[in-house]
Formats: C-alpha cells, sequence, structure tokens
C-alpha cells in the first residue's frame, strides 16, 4: 500500500491541476514521453477511464443513479495528476458512483485497501486500511 | 404483499443486485464498499431483495431493460448482516420486484453523517458479497 496516498493535497496545487486544459483533457503525451516516472503509463490509463465518465448520462445504472459533473470529473483528474507526479502506485481501479462520485481504490497484500471518493469538486473522502493498524480516515484537500 | 410485510428473519437471505463494473473476481475484494453506498434515492435505505419471494434473475425486472444483463447478484446472509449491526426492513414496492427490503442503516442521510463508520461496513459487505455471487450477467 503505497505511503504517499497520506502526503497532505494543498487545495491550490489541486486547483492548479484541476483547471489544467490539455488535448486529451488527461496528461500532455509530453509528459509521458519524458517522463521516467515509473507509473506514468498506468496513470495515463486511469485517466482517461476517467475522461470517458463524462459519457456517462444520468440513469447510467439503469436504476437511477446520477452521473458525475465535469467540475467534479476536473477534480479527480486534477488530484491523479497530482499522485501521478508523486509516482504513487496507480489505483487498483476508478469507478463512478452512483451519487455521482468517483472512487480510486487501492487493494494491496493482506488486506490493506484505500479509497478515495471525491463527492464533490475538490472534496474527497479518504479511507485507509492497514492489517493491525486503526483504520484511518480524513478529508481532502488537508493542506 | 401481507406476506411481503412479515419481519425479516434471522435465518433469511437476501440478494443485493451489483452493477457489472463494480466487480472483478481477479481482485482481494472483488466487490467495493461503492456497491453498498446509498445514493440520494436511498432515503430509507438501499435495496435488497428476500430470497424467500424472489429469484435472483427477478429482481433485475426492476432495471432498465437495456441493463438488465450487466448486473450480477449476491447473496447475503441477514445473519452476517446483523453481525455487522445492520437490519433489515421490509418495504415492498408495488411496482419493483417482489420481496423488496432495505438496510435502514444506510440511507443516504445517515451515510452523509456517519461516512466513516459506515464506509468501514460497506468494506465488509463487499468482502461478504464477493463470497456470495449467484447470477452473473449472460
Amino acid at each position: 500500500m503505497p505511503l504517499t496516498i497520506e502526503l497532505p493535497i494543498p487545495e491550490q496545487d489541486w486547483l492548479e491541476q484541476a483547471s489544467r486544459r490539455e488535448k486529451n483533457g488527461v496528461i500532455g503525451q509530453n509528459r509521458i514521453e519524458q517522463t521516467e516516472d515509473l507509473y506514468a503509463a498506468e496513470w495515463q490509463k486511469i485517466l482517461q477511464e476517467i475522461d470517458e465518465f463524462r459519457t456517462l448520462g444520468d440513469n447510467w445504472d439503469g436504476l437511477g443513479a446520477k452521473a458525475p459533473s465535469n467540475d467534479l470529473l476536473d477534480s479527480a483528474i486534477g488530484l491523479a495528476r497530482i499522485w501521478c507526479g508523486r509516482d504513487l502506485v496507480p489505483p487498483t481501479r476508478v469507478l463512478p458512483g452512483t451519487a455521482g462520485t468517483v472512487v480510486f481504490e487501492w487493494q494491496g497484500d493482506a488486506g490493506a485497501y484505500g479509497e478515495v471518493e471525491i463527492d464533490r469538486p475538490l472534496h474527497a473522502d479518504v479511507m485507509l486500511v492497514r492489517p493491525g493498524q486503526p483504520t484511518k480516515h480524513w478529508e481532502l484537500p488537508d493542506a | 404483499m401481507e406476506d411481503e410485510l412479515q419481519p425479516v428473519d434471522e435465518g433469511e437471505f437476501v440478494y443485493r443486485r451489483i452493477p457489472q463494473k463494480f466487480y472483478d473476481p481477479e481482485l482481494p475484494v472483488p466487490i467495493p464498499p461503492l456497491a453498498f453506498r446509498p445514493n440520494q434515492n436511498d432515503t430509507t435505505g438501499i435495496s435488497v431483495f428476500r430470497s424467500r419471494f424472489v429469484k435472483p434473475a427477478e429482481t433485475l425486472t426492476g432495471v432498465d431493460a437495456d441493463k438488465r444483463n450487466t448486473y450480477f447478484v449476491a447473496q447475503l446472509a441477514v445473519s452476517d448482516l446483523r453481525k455487522l449491526g445492520l437490519t433489515v426492513l421490509p418495504e415492498p414496492d408495488p411496482n419493483g420486484p417482489a420481496g423488496h427490503a432495505v438496510i435502514p442503516e444506510l440511507n443516504w442521510k445517515a451515510y452523509q453523517a456517519n461516512k466513516r463508520d459506515l464506509r468501514e461496513i460497506q468494506l465488509r459487505l463487499g468482502k461478504l458479497a464477493g463470497e456470495g455471487i449467484v447470477l452473473r450477467p449472460n
């Protein structure tokens, strides 16, 4: 389970990353070509998945789910850009919630589990479970 | 309809519909806590269906027809829910599948007021549900 998920997320950094506009809406191609980041390609895939959530409409699940707003998706992409820049291990999966949220999930060895749910623009709830330790909860931004 | 109002017995089982994108059998926790997270429509609790009144496939008749084949159905023991501090209340829906019930502790307002505790419970529900898949998309 990555430790860097616990590094503070400054609100201003998040806002700047969420506001960036690039050709594909995620990470600019130059960054991928130039970077030596271990996980950059995996992050690119995650970011594209989030970008594709823009095609979800309300009732995407056939049971009345709310689609995530563009502002919330921009926030999800901005947060992912920050983590990518820190070489954080990419999430195991990223999912849309039925309440219009976006969830990043990490699953590690021996029951380690991390979840970050963006429930409104520039706000997220974090849960981090490590075996043998109390579960940690906090909110983002936290700096 | 009257039978459906009978209190839920500890020995019963309930079904929960799981969107296909929420299930990955390759993962240690195949179903995320998110699958048990209420949304704004879940004012009385998240929906489940009592197995004594409905078959797993019948729970999907409440889903829009073009998306019915994108769901898994998981079975949960009411006794396991109770161990997590959860209850099941009958809430028959004349316009939906038989046996509709809710887990009232997981209603929208309750979740907003107590996310931290309920997310941990939802994680445990995800683990339980991953062991109880009874219907898969064709």
